[in-house]
């Protein structure tokens, strides 16, 4: 069995091993014989044996074979020209000595042999079971993974530790097209297949999708690698290809057994992934089924009523003439208005919803579309009094300038649409450590009961009724401000009114090129 | 009522064509009215029009190809009308060169203000002293004051100035703005124009929060008014 551990130590050590081995070896020998010298007096030379086999089995513990075989026939030289008589001379005067020796190199050789293969054993299994703890971990990884991209960096992550590969995996998508999972940024460069034959690899994958079997052949890019083709098979059914070239030096088949495991791991998470989108999907697809129908419920009485007055105002003013008429006429313009900006709020729920909301962020200014959104709403303030308090140091903050202005035009409309008139309506800008918190408070009466069931649509408090407008306003800032990473919130003030309030995120704004500061006379 | 001046209404729904027309009238100003793009290349070749209103979405084709084809030979002001309020329209709109932009529905008197608004653009010519609010500026000398001080602005605040107040009553793109005081390296460095507005307004409003002269057209640009 190989590992790719001991491997790697014999293919970038190569030129160690042996010789320090060796030289600790020969040292070994010189000193035990050394040593021994005095104790011949006492000791028989046929024991002193012993006493190079020990030395033996210490080389063969400590290093490989070979150093283990030298120190032996080593030791039996050493033993002859030292201890066995005529000392100092390789002449054998017993000839009982030659058995001796046999015995002594051929247990040597043995327990060289033995104990190296002890050694590798204990080496191969602790290698195993760092290879088998990196595939939990990597079980483990892939079982809290939330996406596809994060499946292939840590499949990648393992690939370069466990056999110094690269791996990606082509996976079959919703259109039944193979798709290369998109790889980590900045690693374009690091793929494995570009390059291999434009059709041929399209090909391979195709014919190792179709058949099941692995595939494997030479990377054609790296001559020292192999390409390797494993089908992803999930349990419900191929979720796609995993590629793989590594040096055809780690590749052992341990290696390969393992890569077989890695690809079941790999499409298990792929297809728990696939049905986690399939979940949300769906859920996504009821509660827009649902807004769908409350939408519908409530339009065909928040249109059809309106547009019953204006027939009937239109009606009238048939047979009205002089003050009755403009009076009339006044209150149609009215209702038209309202339609129309019931209109409005309808196209814009309908494209929040639509998407993804795709918010334009720059850099602005909150003065600025403070100052905007009252400018905006003109007469519709023009009873209350108005108070904007803005911090002094406000910094830019990155939002979508057109989205938030519509946040605040519709809660500078709720507060005064529900505050008494002249009441006062406060703007408050207040800097947070990581936003920034503006707040609409209005002075008045409080809100009853849940104020979060506000931002739900078409929800309107039931004392409010008769005060028109359709309760998708605060919908519309809650998508808003949510798409933004902000949190809208509402609430009573202690001295009656209510309060509306939305946080935006706050970063650090861009750097400006400073201006000297010139005056231009 | 044939001294009149003219307006060229380009509008391929007739009701709002006549609508617009009546309104027009107390300007005062008589409609030259168009369905099609190629329709108002027909009349503006045999009338001499003061003031284009355009409908954005036309029979044969996206008004904003009309605009770029005026301007190729005349600045006469354009007033875009249009139901679409995506901004996105809109500056394209206004890089093509259209001068101003109202989104339906609009009140009549909106219309109106801005109708005069262009007209009074088109007839001026450049004014070495401009007054508006507390603020006088003497273009001559190169000085801005307030309530009768002087007041120190930096030379980027005096060009940002000197820009808006010649395009006044228009709306500006940032990108126009950026481009004539940043120059073109910073057409998409908008925060640039949020501080100097900011500090403009500061120094010349008298609420800096509820500006009067310095408008913002969120999304777009901005519009100087006196």
């Amino acid at each position: 069995m190989e590992h790719p551990e001991s491997l790697l130590r014999a293919v970038s050590h190569g030129w160690r091993t042996p010789f320090t081995g060796y030289a600790v070896a020969t040292l070994g020998v010189g000193l035990l014989t050394a040593l021994s010298q005095p104790l011949r007096q006492w000791v028989e030379p046929t024991n002193l044996v012993m006493l190079y086999l020990l030395l033996v089995v210490g080389v063969a513990l400590r290093y490989s074979r070979g150093p283990a075989a030298w120190s032996a026939v080593l030791g039996v030289l050493a033993f002859d020209y030292f201890h066995v008589p005529p000392r100092l001379s390789f002449a054998v005067g017993d000839v009982q000595y030659l058995l001796t020796f046999a015995v002594m190199l051929l247990v040597g050789l043995v327990l060289a042999e033995m104990m190296a293969r002890l050694r590798q054993r204990a080496e191969e299994a602790a290698a195993g079971e760092r290879s088998t703890s990196r595939q939990y971990a990597l079980a483990r990884e892939l079982a809290g993974a939330i996406d596809m991209s994060q499946v292939q960096r840590l499949l990648a992550a393992f690939m370069h530790e466990e056999v110094g590969g690269l791996a990606e995996v082509w996976w079959v998508n919703s259109r039944e097209g193979l798709h290369r999972l998109a790889p980590v940024a900045g690693e374009d460069e690091q793929t494995v297949l570009p390059g291999q034959g434009e059709t041929l690899i399209p090909a391979l994958l195709e014919t190792v999708l179709r058949e099941g079997g692995p595939h494997e052949q030479d990377d054609l890019m790296r001559s020292t690698h192999r390409l390797l083709l494993l089908p992803l098979d999930a349990p419900m059914r191929r979720r796609g290809v995993l590629a793989v070239s590594a040096p055809v030096v780690r590749l052992g088949r341990a290696q390969r057994s393992q890569l077989g495991a890695v690809a079941l791991l790999v499409a298990i998470a792929l297809e728990r992934l696939h049905y986690v989108k399939v979940a949300q999907q769906a859920t996504l697809d009821m509660e827009r089924e649902r807004l769908r129908s409350t939408i519908l419920s409530a339009l065909s009485h928040d249109i059809r009523t309106p547009l019953t007055i204006m027939v009937g105002q239109a009606d009238a003013l048939l047979d009205a003439d002089g003050e009755h008429a403009r009076t009339l006429v006044l209150a149609l313009r009215e209702q038209t208005m309202r339609m129309s900006e019931l209109v409005n709020n309808l196209l814009d729920m309908a494209r929040l919803q639509s998407s993804q909301v795709a918010l334009r962020r720059d850099w602005q200014s909150l003065e600025e579309i403070v100052g905007a959104a009252i400018a905006h709403l003109g007469e519709r303030l023009a009873r209350h009094t108005l108070e904007v308090v803005l911090p002094e140091d406000l910094p830019l903050v990155e939002f979508d300038a057109v989205l938030i202005e519509r946040v605040l035009c519709n809660l500078l409309e709720n507060a005064a649409k529900f505050s008494p008139e002249d009441g006062l309506i406060r703007i408050v800008a207040e800097l947070q450590t990581h936003a920034v918190r503006i707040a609409v408070e209005n002075s008045g009466v409080n809100l009853p009961g849940n104020a979060e069931r506000f931002f739900e649509p078409f929800v309107r408090g039931d004392d409010v009724a008769t005060v028109p407008g359709l309760g998708l306003g605060l919908s519309i800032c809650k998508i808003i401000v949510e798409a933004h990473g902000g949190v809208l919130s509402a609430g009573n003030r202690s001295e009656g009114g209510a309060w509306f309030a939305f946080t935006l995120p706050r970063t650090p704004p861009p750097q400006l090129e400073t201006e000297e500061s010139v005056t231009n006379e | 009522m044939n001294e009149l001046p003219l307006a060229l209404v380009l509008e391929d729904e007739p009701q709002i064509r006549r609508l617009l027309c009546d309104a027009l009238q107390s300007v005062p100003l008589r409609c030259v009215e168009a369905g099609s793009m190629a329709q108002a290349r027909d009349r503006l070749a045999e009338a001499c029009p003061q003031l284009v209103l355009l409908d954005l979405g036309l029979p044969d084709g996206d008004g904003k190809r009309f605009i770029g084809e005026l301007r190729a030979w005349t600045q006469l002001p354009v007033l875009v009308l249009s139901a679409r309020s995506q901004e996105r329209d809109k500056i394209e709109a206004l890089d093509a060169g259209a001068d101003d932009y109202l989104i339906k529905p609009f009140s009549k008197g909106e219309l109106l203000a801005r109708v005069r608004a262009l007209l009074r653009r088109g007839g001026r010519d450049e004014q070495p002293l401009v007054r508006f609010g507390e603020v006088e500026i003497d273009f001559a000398r190169r000085r801005v004051s307030r309530l009768g001080q002087t007041l120190h602005l930096t030379p980027i605040e005096y060009r940002l100035l000197c820009a808006m107040v010649a395009g006044q009553g228009k709306v500006l793109t940032h990108r126009q703005l950026l481009r004539e005081v940043w120059g073109p390296a910073f057409s998409d460095s908008a925060h640039y124009l949020r501080i100097y507005v900011g500090h403009l307004r500061h120094k010349l409003e008298i609420d800096p929060a509820r500006p009067r002269h310095f408008i913002t057209e969120t999304g777009t640009g901005y519009r100087f008014v006196i």
